[in-house]
């Protein structure tokens, strides 16, 4: 028989007075965790996405952005190979330079777009290929600054790209104008293209065309053979 | 007995313990919705205004590479300090309009920037010898329009506008008066609860104390553990989006609603720690 309060409450003994707030504690947490379970797992994924991001310094100068300047060989005399190894740049990376003789066009190109890197060249979007990986290279830049001259390229001229990987020239086939949001020209290809392309030139304010050039090659030379890399 | 004594007793203060977690978080919900002073301590204790001062003159100097307008025609018109004011005038346009105004309007004059823009525009093409057309009419229009979309999205640190446009802060004031009652209803509840656990126990002393001091330790110590790891783990610096206006104003949104429940939540612990102690003190023989 357990022993009895003089008000006939059963006794209490300073073991379970201490304990019993924990295990209801416990308890609670274990029902609020239970009927969490279905939210969490209908929202874990946006969580997931909106907490995704361990980099705690916010106000870094270019956002995390680690801009890279290299020197991009432009007489390489070494050993060539027609088929060869691609390097894909990391964000932020110079990998390689773009000449137009005809249009007096000579400029960096940076792997990635955004602003700080329109700044010091012309950028290639990641989504596209690697130049000489077969696909569609699409390299854009500002008309006030590297693409001025873009407009003076004409069909059958000469564009070559030096990257750290290989030598590429192409040859214009079409000078092209579209709306901004049209995205025709920078999907990918099967065949090896690169394209070119800036905003339209106007008296007042930005444009919503943008015009350039699609290129196709005309020589493949690459640094590296794939067997060696193999 | 002993187990119908317990039962009874360890359900009511379960509901104690759930009714007050709930009023906590109700509460904190509700002074996010309608205090603006949350926001604005943030403004000024972030120096968000500078800081959208100082992207906005980033984004002009990098527009100029395609509109080859100066971003001192921009950034002369506005100041940090109009910045700061227009900040605090959405956050002011929400919790009015949680609190029952009519109307969400974020409406901020642009009056000064519009006539920059004009100017620059006119002085330009009388440079050129360009006689305004439909065409100089329709770029200065768009030029005018596109800046306004700019400055008024960084002026939206704290999303006040997006959610607005999205219907969101419009659904949030529909539930608002849910939530108000929700805070009242719980608070009575708990009261209720507090009072039927000591009454059941009126004629054992200080245990009387006991029961309801157990709900509401365990109360504030469910909404204390997740506000805890919040503030002290690295989940709210973690959040996504590095843009430097957008991030300490979301993040400093966060960090005070996590400070807020924590303290709130904690109070609520000890109020429970200090009555069990008291119960626990009053009865050395352990009735």
């Amino acid at each position: 028989m357990s022993k009895k309060t003089s008000s006939g409450a059963p006794a209490m003994s300073r073991k379970v007075q201490l304990i019993l707030p924990v295990l209801i504690l416990i308890l609670c947490a274990g029902i609020s965790v239970l009927a969490l379970i279905r939210p969490y797992e209908e929202f874990s994924t946006l969580l997931k996405i909106a907490f995704m991001d361990d980099m705690k310094n916010a106000d870094s100068e270019q956002g995390g952005l680690q801009i890279v300047e290299n020197d991009i060989v432009t007489d390489y005399e070494g050993e060539t190979y027609s088929e060869g190894v691609v390097t894909i740049p990391a964000f932020g990376e110079q990998f390689a330079v773009l000449e137009i003789e005809s249009a007096g066009i000579n400029v960096p190109v940076y792997w990635g777009s955004n602003a700080e890197l329109l700044e010091l060249g012309a950028v290639q979007t990641t989504s596209s290929a690697a130049p000489g990986s077969g696909g569609n290279a699409v390299i854009d830049a500002h008309v006030n600054t590297f693409f001025h001259d873009l407009d003076k390229a004409a069909v059958g001229d000469s564009v070559v790209l030096y990257t750290q990987y290989g030598r590429f020239t192409y040859e214009v086939t079409k000078l092209v104008e579209f709306p901004y949001n049209e995205h025709k020209y920078v999907l990918p290809t099967e065949e090896e293209t690169l394209t070119l392309y800036t905003c339209e030139k106007q008296i007042f304010g930005s444009s919503d065309i943008r015009i350039g050039a699609v290129c196709k090659p005309t020589e493949m030379v690459y640094y590296n053979s794939k067997e060696a890399a193999e | 007995m002993n187990g119908r004594y317990y039962i009874g007793r360890i359900i009511l203060t379960i509901l104690l313990a759930f009714s007050v977690a709930g009023y906590i978080g109700a509460s904190i919900g509700r002074s996010i919705l309608s205090d603006s002073t949350i926001y604005t301590d943030i403004v000024e204790s972030e120096g968000l205004a500078e800081k959208a001062y100082a992207a906005l003159q980033k984004d002009f100097q990098a527009e100029y590479n395609t509109t080859m307008i100066p971003a001192e025609v921009y950034m002369d018109a506005i100041t940090p300090e109009w910045i700061e004011n227009a900040m605090k005038q959405d956050a002011s346009a929400v919790t009015d309009y949680m609190s029952g105004a009519k109307s969400l309007a974020f409406s901020h004059d642009y009056t000064a920037i519009e006539e920059s823009i004009t100017e620059f525009f006119h002085e330009y093409a009388e440079s050129i010898d360009y006689e305004p057309d439909e065409v100089f009419e329709e770029k200065l229009s768009e030029t005018v329009e596109k800046a306004e979309t700019k400055i008024s999205s960084r002026i939206d640190a704290f999303y006040m506008q997006t959610l607005t446009e999205n219907g969101m802060i419009q659904k949030a004031g529909k539930y608002y008066p849910l939530l108000t009652g929700g805070v009242w209803t719980l608070a009575g509840i708990s009261v209720v609860l507090a009072a039927v656990l000591v009454i059941l126990d009126r004629n054992n002393g200080w245990r009387r104390l006991y029961f309801s001091g157990t709900g509401f330790f365990a109360g504030g110590a469910l909404m204390t553990i997740p506000s805890a790891y919040l503030l002290f783990s690295d989940v709210i610096d973690s959040f996504s989006i590095k843009d430097p206006v957008i991030y300490p104003a979301v993040t400093g949104v966060m960090e005070s609603a996590a400070q807020f429940l924590f303290v709130k939540a904690a109070v609520f612990a000890v109020i429970g720690l200090v009555l069990i102690g008291v119960s626990a003190a009053f009865n050395r023989k352990g009735i």
